[in-house]
């Protein structure tokens, strides 16, 4: 009899703690440690993962894009919900005050390195996000969108619907010389006006070696031509590091120092790696930033280079002969979202995916570009 | 000289001056002379049993001890400390088929041999037929050596007074039915009086030692040793947080047997995880805890509840990730269990250790529990977490 009621305590236990899972996620914990130098902006959430078409927090890479509001700051009660899965691919949500309205836009698949083939960011307006499809540069896979969301209506989607490229490139002032031109790599650069931003695109003529780069506005109206040209309308052939069926190019253009970056994946001159160039002039003179040794995600306001590849960030200086390493941080689960400007001041912009009790949160954070490098000390 | 070794003296009080008589037996045999000591003990029990039975009133003990040489002054000391006041020594010898036994009867009161005689079996006594020997001779000799008023009690039938002598380290309390008490002196002996026949309970203290408590059942005056375990300074527990993760802490008292402080880790590197899809978890994190703790109840009962507040540090030991946890430094425990069971060297025990955790970053530490459902018994604000149901299993062993 003693023996049982010594065994009863015991059986209470167990039926109580049996399934409390341990208080640790190391990948939180670490992204906990850069967290504590940001600035916490807000919460988007808790939500379904379910309403948004998301699986689950193993399968999901997933950031949440706040609005820029228009008003030259962003507002984290609306924003897109960007998912790379790798089993159901890509797709792009509008939530607002935690609600999804309309339908998730699927994107298409992942490449088969898992890198996104796609560039989305909100534009500077009510509910809008742009939607840029440039690595692959067949007719039909190299497009924009404008998708709207609109709460009162409960709808997400594109009036224009996707838009080739081409439209932009082969009208003046690129054609002459580009009559058949691809999008090879698209970028969008912080711009302090409220209204807008700006896209920088490097493209080639198909089935040659000429490229060329160019400057089309980006706000909630669609894209019109002309563009403008960056570097003149004389083709010049970056082949040698591009590659002739170049798909995986991440480009950036400095409108201030005039200096053109690319991050090539598998480049003719780097096979197997991620390298980087730059060039200048318009007759460009190009070489490799060796000391730049990881995929590019952003060319910053302050002229750094910023690298997000296996989720560590790294801060490169382009402007030593061949770049080097300022400081590198570990983000873990904080997932960059881009330099915007709020209120004026350059500043980067993370997310992070908090998943518990079967919802899903995001909360967003913030730095000024300037400080950036102080992450890593 | 062979001396029994199991001694059972009568009470340590001076017996000089009291009415009641108490005799020590003392039973050797000449060397080589072919008794077993299982067999002179027998031979020692069933003489005792006959004086007891056969002389009303008499108290009689068996010595405790060995003595170089069975000299009536030896044995006079020897009656002295065990609190008697005659003491009678046999020495049993068998040659040729024959059974001797050699008895001295010495009264110590009156400092008189009174008797000294060679009594005589013709056959040697077989291991069964000792314990039913009849030694009326040897009692007829030490009645015959007794005045009558000596021997309290005689031919009135039913319960005596006897006394139990405890033997234990010098300074122990000894407290038995009834609330009566007695402490050993610096001779290690305490003496305690009950009616015979009876079973008795002793409980013993003493500083620096666990509690100890004995059962006994008296029909005589009896002597009992009571072997006492030094506390331990030291303790080391195994156990296991929420039933899955394994811990150890390291305890030192600081006031024995009651206040302590107590350093461990627990280790999250492998856990039980009981789902359905898991049996196992795996996460770089170990607490390290220091606490300080108090027992409520002595330690000689079968439940005994303590209290235990902490504080504890989480580590990560992890690539890239090495030191205390960003998210969370840790916190702050509290726990309130209970041993279980009476062993000084070890026990089970059972802790509910409700945890406050501190967190460095609003709004992350709950996402770290899973993306399931919701986990009972945790509650979280902006700064902080708390799981209140939260327990521990294990075992205690004192070092």
């Amino acid at each position: 009899m003693k023996r049982i009621l010594r065994l009863i305590p015991l059986s209470l236990a167990l039926f109580l703690v049996a399934c409390s899972p341990p208080p640790f996620n190391l990948a939180i914990s670490q992204s906990a440690r850069i967290i504590k130098n940001l600035t916490y902006l807000g919460q988007a959430g808790p939500m379904d993962p379910n309403s948004i078409n998301l699986g689950n927090q193993v399968s999901e890479d997933v950031v949440f894009i706040p609005e820029k509001d228009g008003m030259g700051g962003i507002t984290i009660q609306s924003g897109f919900v960007y998912s790379m899965d790798p089993m159901s691919g890509q797709q792009v949500s509008f939530v607002s005050n935690n609600v999804r309205y309309g339908s998730p836009m699927p994107l298409g698949p992942l490449s088969s390195d898992q890198f996104p083939s796609f560039m989305v960011q909100s534009v500077k307006s009510t509910h809008n996000v742009i939607v840029f499809q440039y690595f692959d540069p067949t007719p039909q896979n190299n497009q924009y969108m404008i998708a709207t969301g609109d709460p009162n209506a409960g709808t997400f989607n594109s009036p224009g619907g996707w838009i080739v490229l081409t439209n932009f490139i082969n009208v003046a002032p690129f054609n002459p010389p580009i009559t058949n031109g691809r999008g090879i790599g698209v970028s969008i650069y912080p711009d302090p006006n409220p209204a807008l931003d700006r896209s920088y695109w490097l493209f080639r003529q198909s089935g040659t070696n000429n490229y060329l780069e160019g400057e089309f506005d980006v706000s909630q109206n669609p894209i019109t031509p002309p563009g403008i040209p960056l570097r003149g309308i004389a083709p010049y052939d970056i082949s040698s590091f591009v590659g002739n069926l170049a798909k995986r190019v991440l480009y950036y253009f400095n409108p201030v120092t005039a200096r053109s970056y690319v991050s090539v994946w598998n480049s003719p001159a780097s096979p197997g790696v991620w390298s980087n160039w730059v060039w200048i002039d318009a007759v460009p003179t190009n070489g490799q930033l060796t000391g730049v040794d990881h995929r590019i995600d952003a060319l910053l306001t302050s002229g750094e280079l910023f690298s997000t590849e296996g989720n560590i960030g790294r801060v490169f200086d382009p402007t030593t002969p061949t770049g080097s390493l300022e400081a590198t941080f570990p983000l873990s689960d904080l997932r960059f979202i881009g330099e915007v400007y709020i209120s004026g001041t350059a500043t980067m912009l993370f997310s992070e995916a908090l998943w518990y009790n079967r919802q899903v949160s995001f909360n967003v954070y913030s730095i000024p570009t300037s400080q950036l490098k102080t992450l890593g000390q | 000289m062979f001396v029994l070794p199991l001694g059972l003296p009568a009470q340590a009080s001076s017996s000089l001056s009291s009415p009641q008589r108490n005799l020590l037996l003392y039973v050797d045999q000449p060397p080589k002379r072919g008794l077993s000591e299982n067999q002179l003990l027998v031979l020692s029990r069933s003489l005792l049993i006959s004086l007891q039975a056969g002389v009303q009133g008499l108290a009689v003990s068996d010595a405790a001890g060995t003595v170089q040489s069975a000299s009536p002054a030896t044995l006079s000391d020897l009656a002295l400390k065990a609190g008697a006041d005659f003491w009678l020594w046999a020495q049993v010898s068998v040659d040729g088929g024959k059974t001797q036994l050699h008895a001295r009867g010495f009264d110590v009161r009156a400092q008189e041999m009174k008797f000294d005689a060679t009594l005589t079996r013709e056959s040697e006594l077989s291991p069964v037929e000792l314990p039913f020997e009849k030694w009326d001779d040897v009692v007829s000799l030490v009645t015959s050596s007794l005045s009558s008023g000596d021997l309290q009690g005689q031919g009135t039938p039913g319960p005596q007074e006897v006394i139990l002598t405890v033997r234990a380290i010098p300074g122990t309390l000894i407290t038995g039915p009834g609330g009566t008490k007695a402490r050993t002196g610096k001779d290690g002996f305490a003496s305690l009086s009950f009616p015979a026949p009876g079973e008795y309970s002793l409980h013993a203290t003493l500083s620096g030692y666990y509690p100890l408590t004995r059962r006994f059942f008296l029909s005589g005056n009896r002597e009992v040793f009571l072997e006492q375990t030094p506390h331990s300074w030291w303790a080391l527990d195994a156990s296991l947080l929420e039933m899955g993760y394994p811990s150890f802490d390291v305890s030192r008292f600081i006031l024995l047997n009651s206040l302590y402080v107590k350093l461990g880790i627990t280790t999250y590197a492998v856990g039980l995880a009981f789902t359905d899809t898991q049996a196992f978890t795996s996460n770089p994190l170990t607490n390290l805890v220091l606490q300080t703790g108090i027992y409520l109840r002595p330690d000689d009962v079968l439940f005994r509840p303590y209290v235990n507040l902490g504080a504890f540090l989480r580590i990560v030991v992890a690539p890239g990730t090495l030191g205390i946890d960003p998210l969370s430094w840790g916190g702050l425990q509290f726990s309130i269990g209970t041993e279980i069971g009476r062993s000084p060297r070890g026990r089970f025990f059972f802790e509910y250790q409700p945890m406050l955790y501190a967190v460095n970053v609003p709004g992350l530490f709950q996402a770290s529990l899973g993306s399931g459902n919701s986990p009972s018994g945790w509650s979280f604000s902006s700064n902080g977490a708390a799981n209140y149901l939260c327990f521990r299993v294990g075992y205690r062993w004192a070092l």
